[in-house]
């Protein structure tokens, strides 16, 4: 993975085909809303749906949650918790996008360097790597990710359905080195140390990859919210801690990210652009 | 004497991975590859899965990472790891 690049998975249903891209000038992006808008742009004519992730997801607590974009019917936008956005960092992608409609229900199995499309006769439900995977799959009419966190109103099973797509797994067997750690560290317990600054109760339930609080709220995934947040991206009940620039530019480049404070204050100028463009 | 980290209320686990992390980062590592901690999820409850070589890392860190205080630490005379 590199930091001035962004690495998209495209899967076509059609075709059963996939094809992985390297685009060294979409930087401005920064990942999830943004990064998966211009996605979008790029391919409009295929109607495309888009799960993006920010370079913070998998690193930094709070930052936990998957951009998930359809451009089928209008553009709809929505959020996912679970462990879904580190899963597709760690396969080594930014974004994968899905065109076109499958022939009969295939279930798509995810992997740093390929795409096995499965069907009933060679799919098993064990699919995924034990503790290293993301799995969406259907459990009756809703679509669930690891049995528990689902998109509001269960928006993302009627995409999934209009594709004939059964499901996705997802395989993280990607690991990146921290080349500051000292810095990286330091900063990762203090944002962790925020969690009062977050705006949920902690509990006992099945908690987001990366978020200690184990809050109610996480199982249904959230809708619209901070342009900065969503590029991230970060839960939208860490706003407090995860609009504000200066800590999203130390985050960055503590990871080894070359932003500057301009280029972050840009985008939300860029998703309004694109969202005008998308909604015409 | 060695620290060793156990896994004693695995049932509390919220599948959070903070100590699948945390394990990675003293490792100078991000990601759930090769991490000395495996979480499982299995008919709807969380299963923790220690590698020994996780006691190489500093365990109390591990420890008090996790939000439900499910790990422990003991204490263990003349634990070697085998080869």
């Amino acid at each position: 993975m590199t930091f001035s690049s962004r690495k998209v998975l495209y899967i076509n249903l059609i075709t059963r085909s996939f094809e992985i891209k390297t685009y060294p000038d979409l930087h401005a992006f920064l990942g999830g809303l943004a990064l998966g808008l211009k996605i979008i742009s790029l391919n409009k004519e295929k109607s495309p749906l888009v799960f993006s992730v920010g370079p913070l997801n998998g690193a930094f607590p709070f930052v936990s949650k998957t951009c998930i974009l359809d451009y089928s019917i209008g553009l709809t936008e929505l959020y996912l918790g679970g462990c879904l956005s580190s899963r597709i960092r760690f396969a080594g992608f930014d974004a994968v996008v899905i065109f076109g409609k499958s022939r009969e229900p295939v279930f798509l199995e995810i992997n740093p360097s390929e795409v096995n499309f499965l069907t009933p006769r060679n799919f098993s439900p064990e699919v995924g790597l034990p503790g290293r995977s993301a799995k969406l799959a259907f459990n009756g009419q809703f679509l669930v990710l690891n049995d528990y966190f689902y998109t509001r109103e269960n928006r993302l099973a009627h995409f999934f359905e209009n594709r004939n797509l059964a499901g996705i797994v997802v395989n993280a067997t990607v690991s990146l080195d921290l080349k500051n750690s000292s810095v990286y560290n330091s900063l990762y317990n203090e944002i962790l140390g925020r969690s009062n600054d977050v705006s949920v109760m902690p509990a006992n339930n099945p908690s987001c990859s990366g978020c200690p609080l184990g809050c109610k709220e996480s199982q249904v995934g959230e809708t619209e919210g901070n342009v900065l947040v969503h590029s991230l991206v970060a839960c939208k009940y860490a706003s407090a801690i995860y609009s504000d620039l200066g800590i999203v530019f130390s985050c960055l480049n503590s990871l080894g990210y070359d932003y500057t404070h301009e280029e972050l204050e840009s985008i939300p100028g860029l998703v309004k652009d694109l969202l005008k463009e998308l909604r015409k | 004497m060695s620290k060793i980290l156990k896994a004693v209320l695995p049932e509390k686990c919220l599948g959070c991975e903070m100590c699948v992390y945390e394990a990675q980062r003293q490792m100078n590592k991000l990601g759930p590859e090769g991490s000395f901690i495996r979480i499982f999820k299995e008919n709807g409850r969380f299963s923790i899965v220690l590698d020994p070589q996780v006691n190489t890392l500093d365990v109390e860190k591990i420890k008090n990472i996790c939000p439900q205080d499910l790990y422990e630490v003991l204490d263990v005379e003349n634990y070697d790891l085998l080869e």
